[in-house]
């Protein structure tokens, strides 16, 4: 891509060399003819301009971002030499011919390099007036040319005119009369859109382009000049006025030529402010300090970093993952090929080539610091997220299994004692029947038939059946308690209190419902408390604060191990602190976050 | 005494059922979800209805739901309501609109026969039948304003067992006390626990509510 784009450069400049080289000669051969004058001082204005807009376009074609405008200009560069072919010092009848058709086609293509210099979109004013002053110069010459014989105009040393069909001087004069007349109105069409262009420019393209639409602009005025000049004689001619003109308009394509090198001086001052800003403000350390200081330095308040994180995510300075705004001007930032921030920022404020790498020259330490910084934040984000889920998934799958024991264990082994009891029953076992004399019950006889081993053994395994429920609803609330899925914390602490060993007192006066895990990590750092050791007294209280809950357990148990509270506290990014009573005992408290 | 059986589970539906024919008690019907369980309430008109407290469609407390109603549109149909849960706070919901006539009884709790019988006999009286466990730790406690602080260590067993349903005559033999010093430490809880003389069934069962709402 760049080998080809080099190519193209090299054949624009050989191109325009011997354009240029071609112009030289003509002149020199009829210096009498050529229309700035033939004065060696004229020609070589007339060759700088040429040269000057050659060079500018070739430079500007290395910057994809203005290929465009080098192309035109490219262009316009021949045309300016091409246009004084049109003398007896032509030699050769193609290249008389070349010059009779781009005499006067310049002003056209140099309006189209300024139109494309300011980058808008190119819509329909500006094609009308493109097109205006195409047909009334190139199109005109060429209707003109159909008609002229220059030896019967006068012209005997002048080459054959190849493009001439009949010679007929009265049509080919009213052909250049009626480009004249054009030529008063279009280049106000163009500069007028050009204007127009430039004005609707943001403030920082507009000082960017400038430069070169402002002379571009003058320029179009003279050549405006100089056809009002021209009118009543029908002709654009070469008397002192209209040399002075082509002098000012070479003088003026020269200035617009330089005026693209402003763009690489534009780019210096910003790095250098970008540089200067970063170096002095010494509140870059702070998270998104660095985007103040760079909408300063870039002279746009909206502007906002962020940087790359996972795949093809974005974060803030502070780490949070945010959406890409669409509809905003991005521009990456890399440096030695890593990417590593991403500026959003106002349409064309960092549309210049290579201002990117400016900034990321300038600015490339404080921003790969603030990148680091911001994806380890984002990471321990992504890792307390994690460490929630799987904290989460845990308690879901505790609930199930809760579940799972009521409905299947539970109500199997309950079936099993009713059947136990059934047997029982049919022996006659009077501890089965009952001692009491209600009801229906008590019809057989006692030891009616009775197995007294077997009685026994049924017996026994009753008691087992008893104690095997008794174990698996212990468990089941140890899983995942009831009230803590179906009413909540407060339902689940009291339910805790009455069942546990230790004597609890609560002081839970939260109403409502905190999200699930949250109320399952206050449920299980209290139960956690009351299950281990040496606890007999325990004072519990949860309260709301703001968008925080807080439990408290305090009790006259040592500390103990309390690592699985912590890491069920510091899965919801909540703190626990874990203090001595004076006297004996411990006080725990945990603050999580509700997320509300 | 005549009872439907209401439990989502065929097994226990079917080990209850012959354990109660055993018993001499008849069952009319065993039904596996709320609406069956109405239905037969209404065409069988049975003394007691024993209910499953996890039924579909949900699977959580349908239980309660078809007590109160049953309790609602027929006010002579007992209610057992049997649960795997140890929780007071559904005993508590249950009891609080309607104190009479119902029961709560851990599931397991149907094999012991005494206690089951007993609980169907006071239900079908129209009294309220609590599962001991459930007593024990609602007595168990700790409280600000215990209005059961009040009560002697005797007075508490005594109101304990009332809340399981037992009759006077079982009380004094299970507290080995004879029935009139259980009368006599009735009538001290009743006193205590600011129970005006009336129906002495409707006082009863103001001392278990009593019992269930403190807080």
């Amino acid at each position: 891509m760049s080998g080809s784009i080099r190519a193209v450069r090299l054949g624009v400049l050989a191109g325009g060399a011997a354009a240029g080289a071609l112009t030289l000669a003509v002149v020199r051969r009829s210096p009498d003819y050529a229309i700035a004058g033939g004065s060696a001082a004229s020609t070589a204005l007339s060759l700088a301009a040429g040269w000057s807009v050659l060079i500018a376009a070739v430079i500007v074609l290395g910057r994809p971002a203005r290929r465009p405008f080098g192309v035109v200009a490219a262009v316009a560069s021949w045309a300016w030499f091409a246009g004084q072919w049109n003398t007896p010092g032509a030699g050769s009848a193609w290249v008389f011919t070349a010059g009779l058709v781009l005499a006067t086609v310049v002003p056209v293509l140099v309006a189209d390099a300024g139109l494309r210099y300011l980058r808008g979109r190119v819509g329909a004013p500006e094609i009308v007036a493109l097109a205006a002053g195409g047909l009334a110069t190139v199109g005109l010459a060429v209707a003109g040319a159909l008609f002229f014989d220059p030896a019967s105009a006068g012209c005997y040393g002048c080459p054959a005119n190849l493009l001439m069909i009949a010679d007929r001087p009265a049509v080919a004069e009213q052909a250049g009369r009626l480009a004249v007349h054009a030529g008063v109105i279009w280049p106000v069409m163009l500069g007028v859109v050009l204007a127009w262009r430039l004005a609707r420019t943001s403030p920082a393209g507009r000082g960017i382009a400038g430069p070169v639409a402002v002379p571009v602009l003058a320029y179009l005025v003279v050549v405006e000049l100089d056809y009002l000049h021209s009118w009543s004689r029908g002709y654009l001619g070469a008397d002192d006025v209209d040399r002075r003109l082509l002098a000012v308009q070479a003088g003026l394509l020269i200035v617009a030529a330089l005026g693209t090198g402003w763009s690489y001086v534009h780019r210096r001052r910003t790095r250098s402010a970008v540089a200067r800003m970063v170096v002095a403000a010494s509140d870059v350390s702070a998270p998104g300090g660095l985007e103040k200081t760079l909408g300063a330095a870039l002279g746009d308040d909206s502007l906002r970093v962020f940087y790359p994180h996972g795949a093809d995510g974005w974060v803030n300075a502070a780490g949070y993952p945010v959406e890409r705004h669409a509809g905003r001007g991005t521009t990456r930032l890399t440096r030695d090929g890593v990417t590593i921030a991403f500026l959003t920022h106002r349409r064309e404020a960092l549309d210049e080539d290579g201002i990117a790498d400016e900034i990321a020259g300038a600015a490339g330490l404080a921003l790969t610091n603030e990148r680091l910084r911001a994806q380890r934040r984002a990471q321990l984000a992504d890792l307390r997220a994690s460490r929630a889920r799987i904290v989460e998934a845990a308690d879901a799958e505790r609930r199930r299994l809760e579940r799972d024991l009521h409905d299947g264990a539970q109500q199997r082994i309950v079936a099993l004692s009713l059947a136990l009891r059934l047997e029982q029953l049919r022996l006659g076992n009077p501890a089965a029947s009952g001692d009491s004399a209600v009801g229906a019950a008590g019809g057989d006889p006692p030891g009616a038939g009775g197995d007294a081993g077997l009685a026994r053994r049924l017996e026994e395994a009753q008691a087992e059946v008893a104690a095997t429920l008794a174990g698996l609803r212990r468990l089941a609330r140890g899983l995942y308690p009831r009230e803590l899925a179906d009413e909540g914390l407060s339902a689940a602490l009291e339910t805790l209190a009455e069942s546990s060993g230790p004597a609890v007192t609560l002081d839970v006066p939260v109403d409502g419902r905190f999200p699930a895990p949250v109320e399952a990590v206050a449920y299980f750092t209290v139960a956690n408390r009351l299950a281990g050791g040496g606890v007999t007294h325990a004072l519990v209280s949860v309260r709301r604060d703001g968008d925080r809950l807080q439990a408290e357990i305090e009790d006259d148990g040592p500390a103990g191990d309390t690592t699985a509270i912590e890491d069920r506290v510091g899965a919801l990014a909540g703190t626990l602190s874990v203090e001595a009573r004076a006297g004996g005992g411990t006080r725990i408290r945990a603050e999580l976050p509700c997320g509300s | 005494m005549r009872v439907v059986i209401a439990d989502d589970e065929a097994l226990l539906r079917e080990g209850l059922s012959r354990l109660l024919a055993e018993l001499g008690v008849e069952v009319v019907a065993a039904v596996g979800d709320p609406e069956a369980l109405l239905r037969r309430v209404a065409l069988d008109a049975p003394d007691v209805a024993i209910v499953d407290i996890k039924m579909p469609p949900t699977r959580t407390d349908e239980g309660i739901a078809a007590a109160l109603t049953i309790g609602r549109r027929y006010p002579a149909v007992g209610v057992l309501l049997l649960s795997h849960y140890q929780d007071s706070r559904y005993a508590m919901r249950l009891l609080d609109e309607r104190p009479g006539g119902v029961g709560y009884l851990l599931k397991e709790r149907v094999s012991d026969v005494r206690v089951l019988v007993d609980a169907l006999d006071r239900i079908a009286e129209g009294e309220c039948v609590l599962d001991p466990s459930i007593v024990s730790r609602l007595l168990g406690r700790r409280r600000r304003a215990d209005p059961l602080a009040q009560l002697t260590e005797r007075e508490r067993e005594v109101l304990a067992l009332m809340a399981e349903g037992r009759s006077n005559q079982n009380i004094a033999g299970t507290l080995r006390l004879s029935p009139k010093t259980v009368e006599r430490h009735i009538g001290n809880i009743f006193a205590k626990l600011d129970l005006a003389e009336s129906d002495d069934h409707h006082r009863r069962v103001l001392a278990v509510l009593t019992l269930l709402r403190s807080t």
